[in-house]
C-alpha cells in the first residue's frame, strides 16, 4: 500500500496530489454538478457522505486484514496498521453518520430514522469506539496487540451484517448505485462522475492520513521503548 | 485409525468442556450471588413494567419483546463478569492455561455456563411476566422457545469472548459493556423483532429472516472464535 508513497520524492509530491484531487472534487461537488430535481442543492452532502462511508469500510477492512496478519506474523508493523486504520475509520464513520443524518433530514424529514443501514453504521461506530477504548485499557504492548487483533477480527463481523440488514429488513435507505443488467446507471452522468471523483479524492486523503498516523504510532512506540530502557 | 483419533479428540473436547462447566456451576451453587441477583432482577423488572403499563393493558403485546430481552440481557451481563474475569481475579487462569485442555473446550464450557445462567433467568422472567402483566404468546410455544434460546446462545457466545478479552484490561467494569454493546445488536435486534412478531401470533415464515440472521451470526462467531481464541488465552 505504501509503495506508491515510499520514496522521499513521493513523500513531497503526494500531499500536493491529495490537495489537487480534493480541490477538483470540491469544485465538482459545489460548482460543476447540477442541482437535483427534487432535493435541489442540499443533495450535495451525498458527495461527502458516500465517499466517507466507503473509506470507513475500507479502513475497517484494513484493520481486519492487519489483525489477521499480526496474529500470523507477530510483527508489530501490522498492529500499527490496525490501530491507525481503526482510528481513521472511526473519524470517517462519524463523518458518515453526521452527513447521513443531514441527508435523512432533507430527504425523509428526520435526522434519525432507525433505518437498518443507519443503525448498523452506528453499531460499526460503537464497535470501533470499543476497539479503541479496549486498546487504551491495556498497558502491555504485546498483550494489547494480540487481544485487540482478535477484537478487530470480531468487530469486522458487524460489516457484512450492516449490508445483510439492508437486504433482509425493509429499508427506506436508497439502494446502492449499481449498474443494471443493461449497464444503465440510475443517476445522470455528471452526478456519477462527481461521485467517483470525490470518492477517489477522499480515498487519497485517507491513505495520506493513514501514512501519517502509522508514522505517529511508530514514533510513540520508539519513545516508549527509550523510556523503558532508561528506567532499566 | 485416523477416525479413532478424531473420535477421541471430539470425546475429549466434550469431556473437557463438561468439566469446565461443572467447575463453574459448583462454584456458582456454592456462592449463589448470581442466582440471587437473577431472581431479584427478574422480579424488579417485571414489577416495574407492571407498574408502568398497568393491569390488563390491551397494548401489552407491543412491549413484550423489550420487556423480556432487557432483563435477559442484564442477566447475561452478570454472567460476563463471572466468566473469565473471575478466573483472572482469583489467579486460577494460570491453572486453566497449563491444564491439558484445548482453549476451545474452555471457551465452550464457559459459554454453556453463561447460557445456562441466562436460561435460568429467562425461566423466571417469562412465566412471571406473563402472570404479572396478564398476557400470553399467540404463537407456537416451540417457536418462542427456539427464538429465545437462539438469542440467549448468541449472547452467551459473545459474553464469553468479551469476558476473556476484558480480563486483561484495567477498567473491566467499563470495558465489558463497551465491548458488548457493538457485538450484541447483531443478535439482539433480530431476537427482539422475532419475539415481537411471535407475541402477536406470527408463524415460522414471518420470522425466517430473523432466524437466518441469528443462525448466521452464531456460526460466524463460533468459526471466528474457534480459530482466534487461543490467541486470547495464551501469551
Amino acid at each position: 500500500m505504501f509503495y506508491m508513497i515510499k520514496g522521499e520524492n513521493m513523500k513531497k509530491i503526494y500531499p500536493t496530489i491529495v490537495f489537487v484531487a480534493n480541490l477538483v472534487a470540491l469544485y465538482m461537488i459545489f460548482l460543476w454538478a447540477p442541482p437535483e430535481r427534487t432535493l435541489g442543492d442540499s443533495y450535495r452532502v451525498f458527495f461527502i457522505h458516500t465517499p466517507s462511508a466507503w473509506v470507513s469500510y475500507l479502513a475497517f477492512t484494513i484493520t481486519f486484514v492487519s489483525s489477521i496478519l499480526y496474529l500470523k506474523t507477530r510483527n508489530f508493523k501490522w498492529d500499527f496498521y490496525a490501530s491507525s486504520s481503526a482510528l481513521l475509520g472511526l473519524l470517517f464513520c462519524i463523518i458518515t453518520i453526521i452527513t447521513g443524518a443531514i441527508w435523512a433530514k432533507v430527504a425523509w424529514g428526520l435526522y434519525w430514522n432507525w433505518d437498518p443501514r443507519q443503525t448498523t453504521t452506528l453499531v460499526l461506530l460503537l464497535a470501533y469506539l470499543g476497539y479503541i477504548s479496549f486498546r487504551m485499557a491495556i498497558n502491555d504492548k504485546e498483550q494489547k496487540a494480540r487481544t485487540s487483533s482478535v477484537l478487530g477480527i470480531l468487530a469486522f463481523i458487524s460489516i457484512p451484517l450492516s449490508y445483510l440488514s439492508t437486504i433482509i429488513w425493509a429499508t427506506i435507505h436508497p439502494m446502492p448505485l449499481l449498474p443494471t443488467s443493461k449497464l444503465q446507471i440510475g443517476v445522470v452522468p455528471t452526478i456519477l462522475q462527481t461521485l467517483l471523483t470525490s470518492t477517489f479524492a477522499v480515498t487519497l486523503l485517507f491513505l495520506w492520513m493513514f501514512y501519517i498516523t502509522v508514522d505517529m504510532y511508530r514514533t510513540i512506540d520508539n519513545i516508549e521503548s527509550v523510556k523503558m530502557e532508561n528506567v532499566k | 485409525m485416523d477416525d479413532e483419533v478424531s473420535d477421541n479428540q471430539v470425546t475429549n473436547f466434550f469431556n473437557d468442556a463438561w468439566q469446565i462447566l461443572l467447575k463453574d456451576l459448583r462454584l456458582e451453587l456454592r456462592r449463589k450471588y448470581e442466582i440471587y441477583s437473577i431472581i431479584i432482577l427478574a422480579f424488579i423488572s417485571n414489577l416495574s413494567f407492571g407498574f408502568a403499563l398497568g393491569p390488563s393493558n390491551p397494548n401489552v403485546t407491543d412491549f413484550i419483546s423489550g420487556m423480556l430481552w432487557v432483563p435477559i440481557l442484564f442477566i447475561g451481563m452478570l454472567g460476563f463478569t463471572t466468566g473469565f474475569v473471575r478466573e483472572m481475579d482469583r489467579g486460577s487462569i494460570e491453572g486453566l492455561r497449563v491444564a491439558p485442555i484445548s482453549p476451545q473446550a474452555i471457551l465452550a464450557g464457559k459459554t454453556v455456563y453463561i447460557f445456562l445462567l441466562m436460561c435460568g433467568g429467562a425461566l423466571i422472567i417469562i412465566p412471571s411476566s406473563m402472570a404479572i402483566l396478564n398476557y400470553s404468546f399467540h404463537s407456537n410455544g416451540f417457536l418462542v422457545l427456539l427464538v429465545i434460546a437462539l438469542g440467549i446462545l448468541n449472547i452467551a457466545v459473545i459474553g464469553s469472548i468479551v469476558s476473556a478479552l476484558a480480563m486483561y484490561s484495567q477498567s473491566r467494569a467499563l470495558i465489558i459493556p463497551a465491548l458488548s454493546m457493538p457485538l450484541l445488536p447483531g443478535t439482539i435486534i433480530p431476537s427482539i423483532l422475532a419475539t415481537g412478531k411471535l407475541a402477536v401470533g406470527a408463524d415460522i415464515n414471518s420470522i425466517i429472516p430473523e432466524l437466518q440472521i441469528n443462525i448466521a451470526f452464531l456460526l460466524l462467531m463460533i468459526a471466528t472464535l474457534w480459530i482466534t481464541f487461543e490467541y486470547v488465552l495464551y501469551d
